[in-house]
C-alpha cells in the first residue's frame, strides 16, 4: 500500500515504470514465447519510449512485423536452445556460470545471493525433494528487484525505503552488472531470433542505467 | 537521505525528462494470466531472517558412473549444496591402500552443477535423430511411455522389449538398467541381453580352459612374482581398482615389469622396465611363438601339464578327437606344415623373433610370474584366441594356482560382494549377446542360436519378432559406444523399425538425440546406492544421497516406480521400499553370507568397506594345484581345458578352434583390404573419461585433449605434421580430428581415444574424434563379442 505521505504521484510512476521493466524481462526471459506473452509485449512495449540510454537495438520492431506464427516459433525454439536445453547452453542463464572458476552452479554468487534474498525474508520457493533451481537463476535476481521495488513502494518509513534501495543497489552493483553484460553478449552471438537479440540488449542496457540510477538516488 | 529522495533526482545527472519520457515506455503490468513474473520467491519460513549458516555436513559418495577404480569421495555440504570434494585420507598401506581420487574424482562438481544437464522430461518433436524436443510434464512422459508399450506389447508380444546394455549408472544394488527389466518381467517379459561390451570375449573364453572366470588372485601376488607381464593391461589409465597401485608395490620389490601394448600406455611408460609394441590383432600368434620356444626349448612344466593338463601332447587328448589336433601338434606345425616360431610371428606381429625367443624364456624360466590380460586385446575380431593363449601360457609353465603366479583369462575376483535388487523372472526366457541389438532391430525373426541367442525352445528355432521398443536408460550404447555409428544412425532414424526410444539421460548425448521421449536423470550424488570397483575388487563404498534431485531430474528408479504405478504393478516392483531402503535390504541380506559385511549404520558411518589383504589373500585355483583329488575345476574333464572337447564340437575349426590359434583377422595386418586402408586403427581408455562419461568436461579436457596418436613414420609418409586437422575414414565413415606425432605407437597403427560424444556435421562427417565411427558391427565368433579394436583406415589431411 502506498503511503502518499512518502512519495508524490510522479514518483510512483517512475518506481513503477522501473517495476515493469523488471516484469517485462521476467516475461522474456523466464518462459518460452506464447501467443499470449507475444500480444502483450507488443500492445504494451513501446520501444520508442526508452530513454536513450536503454535501446533494443531496433529489434523488436524488425520481431513484431515478422509473421506472428512464425516469429513465435522462432523465439520459442530460440528461448529452449539458448537457456533450457537439452543441449548444450550457449548462454547459461545462472550467474556462477559466469563468476565461478568452473563454469558450474553453485559457486559463491549462489550463497550470496541467497544470503542477500534472506535478509529481506526472502527464499525461493521450493518443492519437496527437489532442488529445482539455483538461487542465482537470472529470473531469481531479477524478481529480487521487482519485490524490492515494492517494498520502497509500500515503504511505511524512509528507513524502510533506504533499506529497499540499498538492497536493490547490493544486487545490482555486485552481481547483475557483474555478469549481465557477458551473458548479453553470449545472447547476441547465439541468438537466431530477432526477439532475443532484443531482449538481449534491453536487459544489458537497462541493468547498467538501472545501476546508474539506483547509485543516485541514495 | 531526505524523506522524499525523489525531490532530489532533478539536479542529478539522471534528468526528469528521460524519466518522463521512459515511463511511457511499458505500459501496462506486463502479468500474464499464465506467467507468473513473481511468487517464485516467498516469505522464509521461522523468524530468522539472516540465513543461519549450518554446520558443514560430510557424506561419503561414489561414483557410480562405470569407473573402474571407485575412488572414495567426501563430499562436503553447504545448505544443501556440495561446496567442495575431498578424498580418501587415511594411511596408505600395503594392506589396505588409499583410495584416492584421480582427475576424474575430481571433477565431479562439474558434472554434478554442469550448466548443460537435462532438466525436464522432453518428448521428440522432429524427425528422429534430429535432436528437436519440446518440454512435457512428468505425468505426461509416463502417460505416452505406459501407453506405447502396452500398445507395443499386445501387437508385437513382450519379446519386443527390450532394455539396452549401459552402463552409465553402475551403482551395484539398484542399476537401472535391472530395474527396468524387473518392471518388464512384472508385465510380460522381455528380450534380455547376455555378454557386455567391455569382456565378452573373455568371460565366454575363459571358461573354456579353467570352467570358471573367476581366474584373478589379490593383487598382493604380484609382489611375490619375479616377472609381471601386462598384456593390454594398461590399469594406470583405466584404474582396474588399485591394480596400478600394486604393479608400483611389486615394481618397487624388485619385479620386472613388461608391457606388451601397440601404445606405449601411461602404465608402460608410468610402471614398465620393457615396452614391446605389437600389431593389433597378432597377440595370438605372439603366444603361439612364445609357445614353440617354451615347448622347443624344454621349458614348460612337464608334470604340471601332464597332471593338471588336457590336450597339451598327442599323449592328453579326449577321446574321440582324431590325432594331430594336440597344442604340441599346431605349435610344431605337424599338420600344417607351418611351425609356430618366433620367425614366423615376427612377420606378422612385427616384434623381434629375438624379442619373443627372449620374453619367452625369461617368462618360463622365472617362476612364478603373472601374465595379465587386460580387456582390450580381447575386443578384437579373434579375441577370444588370445584369451585361451594366455590362459595356455600360463598353464604350461605351471604358473597357475601358486603364489606370485597368474592364471591369466578373465581375472574377476572380489573380496566384497554386494546383494542387487533382483531382477525376477523373465517369462520370455530369452537373451541376445548385447553387442548383436542392430542386428535384433533388423532381422531379429532370423536370428537363431549361431547368432548367440540363447533361451530358444525346442520348437522354436528364431526370435519371435524384430525388437520394438528400446529402453536405453543411463547409456551411450544406443550409437556412440556401439560400433558404426553411420549404420546404426540409419536404423535409429527410420521410425518403422523401433517405434518406441526411451532414454534417460544426465546430457544431451549422442544416444539421447534418438530418444522419443527423453527422461532427465539425476545423478550419483542425488540417489542411493552402493559402488564397487572392477576386478580385482576388495571394496564397497556407501554411495549417498548428497543433495536433492536437481531442477526436474529424477532416479530411474523413482520415475519406474511411476511407471509401474501407471501398468498397475507398483506393489510387485517397489515391495514397498523407495531406493534407501532397497539399500538397506541389500545390506542385511549381504551380511547373511558375509558377516564382515558393515551394518546400515556402519556403513553410513565409514562410507567403505575394505577388506585388508592381511590374512584374505587369494590365489586362484590354489586348491585344485595342491589338492587336485579333492578339488576339480570345473571343466568337462575337471582339468585345465588346453584343448576343449566342447569348442571341437562346435564344428567350426576354422574360426572356433579348440586349441588357443591364431586366426589372421579381417582388416587385421594381413587382409588384402590393406592395399586401400593400410593402417590398423584401436581405440583406448582415456584418462579424461570414462568410456563416454565426462566428454563434455571442459577441465578434463584440457587435461586430457581428444587427439589422435599416430607414429612419425607413418605422418611422414602422408606429408602430416602434429597438430594437423586429418580425415580418418574407411568404407563406414570418416572422421576429422587433430592428430599428435609420436613415437609413442608402433607404425601402421593409429590410435584414437574411445568415448568422444559422435558430432557429425551434415555431410556425416565425425568432427569430434568418435572412434565408433570407423568400427564394425561383425562379431567375434564365438563370443558374439564386440571386435572394436580391429580396423582398417586409412589417413589424410583435411
Amino acid at each position: 500500500m502506498i503511503q502518499a505521505g512518502l512519495m508524490g504521484a510522479d514518483k510512483i510512476e517512475w518506481m513503477n515504470a522501473r517495476k515493469y521493466m523488471y516484469q517485462l524481462l521476467i516475461v522474456m526471459f523466464s518462459t518460452p514465447m506464447s501467443q499470449e506473452s507475444y500480444s502483450l509485449i507488443k500492445d504494451n512495449v513501446q520501444t520508442n519510449g526508452f530513454p536513450e540510454e536503454i535501446s533494443d537495438g531496433d529489434f523488436l520492431k524488425s520481431f513484431f512485423q515478422e509473421e506472428e506464427s512464425f516469429a513465435i516459433q522462432k523465439a520459442r525454439e530460440d528461448y529452449f536452445r539458448l537457456f533450457v536445453g537439452p543441449d548444450s547452453l550457449p548462454c547459461p542463464p545462472w550467474e556462477s556460470v559466469y563468476r565461478g572458476k568452473d563454469r558450474a552452479l553453485f559457486d559463491y554468487p549462489t550463497f550470496e545471493v541467497r544470503d542477500l534474498y534472506s535478509s529481506f525474508g526472502l527464499e525461493m520457493k521450493k518443492q519437496e525433494g527437489q532442488h529445482d533451481e539455483a538461487d542465482d537463476h537470472l529470473i531469481y535476481e531479477l524478481e529480487f528487484m521487482s519485490i524490492l521495488i515494492d517494498k520502497v513502494l509500500d515503504a511505511d518509513s524512509p528507513a524502510e525505503q533506504t533499506a529497499a534501495l540499498l538492497g536493490q543497489k547490493k544486487m545490482l552493483d555486485e552481481h547483475l552488472k557483474k555478469w549481465i553484460p557477458d551473458l548479453a553478449q553470449d545472447i547476441l552471438t547465439n541468438a537466431s531470433s530477432l526477439y532475443f537479440q532484443g531482449s538481449a540488449n534491453i536487459l544489458n542496457s537497462f541493468i547498467q542505467f538501472d545501476s546508474e540510477l539506483v547509485n543516485e538516488l541514495l | 537521505m531526505s524523506n522524499g529522495f525523489f525531490n532530489e533526482l532533478n539536479e542529478k545527472k539522471i534528468s526528469r525528462r528521460k524519466f518522463i519520457k521512459w515511463s511511457g515506455a511499458v505500459s501496462a503490468p506486463v502479468v500474464l494470466g499464465g506467467i507468473a513474473t513473481t511468487g517464485n520467491m516467498v516469505k522464509k519460513a521461522g523468524a530468522e531472517l539472516a540465513a543461519k549458516k549450518a554446520d558443514e555436513l560430510v557424506l561419503t559418495t561414489c561414483s557410480t558412473v562405470n569407473c573402474g577404480g571407485r575412488c572414495l569421495i567426501k563430499a562436503h555440504i553447504n545448505n544443501g549444496v556440495v561446496t567442495r570434494l575431498t578424498t580418501d585420507t587415511k594411511a596408505d598401506t600395503f594392506e589396505l591402500p588409499q583410495l584416492r581420487a584421480c582427475i576424474r574424482g575430481r571433477g565431479y562438481r562439474q558434472f554434478v552443477y554442469n550448466p548443460d544437464r537435462l532438466k525436464y522430461p522432453m518428448k521428440r518433436v522432429g524427425k528422429r535423430g534430429e535432436g528437436k524436443f519440446e518440454r512435457i510434464s512428468w505425468e505426461e512422459a509416463i502417460d505416452y511411455i505406459a501407453k506405447e508399450l502396452t500398445r507395443i506389447t499386445e501387437k508385437y508380444g513382450p519379446a519386443s522389449r527390450y532394455s539396452n546394455y549401459a552402463s552409465g549408472h553402475s551403482g551395484s544394488i539398484i542399476g537401472a538398467g535391472n530395474m527396468i527389466q524387473r518392471l518388464f518381467g512384472l508385465t510380460g517379459g522381455y528380450l534380455g541381453f547376455h555378454n557386455s561390451y567391455s569382456s565378452a570375449q573373455t568371460t565366454n573364453a575363459t571358461p573354456f580352459t579353467y570352467g570358471t572366470t573367476q581366474t584373478g588372485s589379490t593383487l598382493d601376488n604380484l609382489s611375490h612374482s619375479k616377472m609381471i607381464i601386462l598384456w593390454g593391461h594398461n590399469p594406470v589409465e583405466t584404474r582396474f581398482g588399485v591394480t596400478d597401485f600394486y604393479v608400483r608395490k611389486a615394481k618397487e620389490n624388485g619385479v620386472k615389469i613388461v608391457v606388451i601394448d601397440p601404445r606405449q600406455s601411461d602404465t608402460a611408460v608410468a610402471l614398465a622396465d620393457e615396452w614391446i609394441p605389437i600389431a593389433p590383432t597378432t597377440d595370438a600368434a605372439m603366444m603361439d611363438a612364445m609357445t614353440h620356444v617354451i615347448i622347443t626349448e624344454n621349458l614348460y612344466d612337464k608334470s604340471f601339464v601332464d597332471q593338471y593338463c588336457v590336450g597339451f601332447d598327442e599323449n592328453h587328448m579326449p577321446d574321440g578327437v582324431p590325432e594331430g589336433e594336440s597344442l604340441k601338434s599346431y605349435i610344431l606345425g605337424e599338420k600344417d606344415g607351418v611351425p609356430k616360431t618366433p620367425e614366423w610371428a615376427e612377420k606378422i606381429t612385427r616384434v623381434p623373433a629375438s624379442t619373443i625367443r627372449r620374453l619367452a624364456r625369461e617368462y618360463a624360466t622365472n617362476k612364478p610370474s603373472a601374465l595379465m590380460q587386460g580387456w582390450g586385446p580381447q575386443r578384437q575380431a579373434y579375441g577370444e584366441q588370445f584369451v585361451r593363449g594366455g590362459t595356455v601360457l600360463a598353464a604350461i609353465t605351471g604358473n597357475v594356482g601358486v603364489k606370485g603366479g597368474w592364471a591369466s583369462g578373465a581375472g574377476y575376483i572380489s573380496l566384497v560382494k554386494t546383494t542387487a535388487v533382483p531382477k525376477g523372472d523373465n517369462p520370455v526366457g530369452l537373451t541376445i549377446p548385447c553387442f548383436l541389438w542392430t542386428d535384433a532391430i533388423v532381422r531379429g525373426t532370423e536370428m537363431d542360436a549361431k547368432d548367440g541367442v540363447k533361451g530358444l525352445a525346442e520348437e522354436q528355432d528364431t526370435l519371435p519378432v524384430n525388437m520394438k521398443a528400446m529402453f536405453n536408460l543411463a547409456g551411450n550404447t544406443l550409437i556412440n559406444q556401439h560400433s558404426d555409428c553411420n549404420k546404426t544412425a540409419e536404423i535409429l532414424s527410420d521410425e518403422s523399425l523401433l517405434e518406441l526410444i526411451v532414454v534417460s539421460e544426465i546430457f544431451m548425448t549422442p544416444s539421447a538425440k534418438f530418444a522419443d521421449i527423453l527422461l532427465p536423470s539425476n545423478t550419483f550424488m542425488e540417489r542411493w546406492d552402493v559402488g564397487t570397483t572392477w576386478a580385482p575388487s576388495q571394496q564397497a563404498i556407501l554411495s549417498q544421497k548428497c543433495i536433492e534431485n536437481m531442477y526436474e531430474s529424477k532416479s530411474d528408479y523413482e520415475w519406474m516406480t511411476m511407471l509401474a504405478k501407471k501398468l498397475g504393478v507398483e506393489q510387485k516392483f517397489t515391495e514397498g521400499r523407495d531406493e534407501l531402503a532397497w539399500i538397506k535390504w541389500s545390506i542385511e541380506e549381504s551380511r547373511k553370507t558375509d558377516p564382515n559385511f558393515p551394518t546400515f549404520e556402519e556403513f553410513k558411518k565409514e562410507g567403505i568397506y575394505q577388506v585388508s589383504l592381511e590374512g584374505n589373500s587369494v590365489v586362484a585355483f590354489e586348491q585344485q594345484i595342491k589338492d587336485p583329488k579333492n578339488n576339480k575345476f570345473e571343466t568337462p574333464s575337471g582339468k585345465i581345458e588346453i584343448f576343449s572337447k566342447a569348442l571341437w564340437d562346435m564344428n567350426d575349426h576354422e574360426e572356433i578352434p579348440a586349441i588357443p590359434k591364431y586366426i589372421s583377422s579381417w582388416e587385421g595386418p594381413e587382409d588384402p583390404l590393406t592395399e586401400k586402408y593400410p593402417l590398423q586403427l584401436i581405440g583406448w581408455h582415456y584418462k579424461r573419461r570414462c568410456h563416454s562419461t565426462f566428454d563434455n568436461n571442459k577441465w578434463l579436457e584440457e587435461a586430457g585433449p581428444q587427439v589422435m596418436w599416430m607414429n612419425e613414420r607413418d605422418a611422414a609418409t602422408r606429408n602430416i605434421k602434429d597438430g594437423d586437422r586429418v580425415k580418418i575414414f574407411n568404407d563406414r565413415g570418416e572422421v576429422h580430428m587433430p592428430v599428435k606425432m609420436t613415437n609413442r605407437v608402433i607404425p601402421g597403427t593409429i590410435a584414437i581415444p574411445q568415448g568422444a560424444w559422435w558430432s557429425p556435421d551434415k555431410d556425416g562427417v565425425d568432427q569430434r574424434g568418435n572412434v565408433n565411427t570407423l568400427t564394425s558391427q561383425r562379431p567375434s565368433p564365438l563370443a558374439k563379442g564386440n571386435p572394436q579394436h580391429t580396423n582398417l583406415v586409412e589417413v589424410a589431411r583435411v
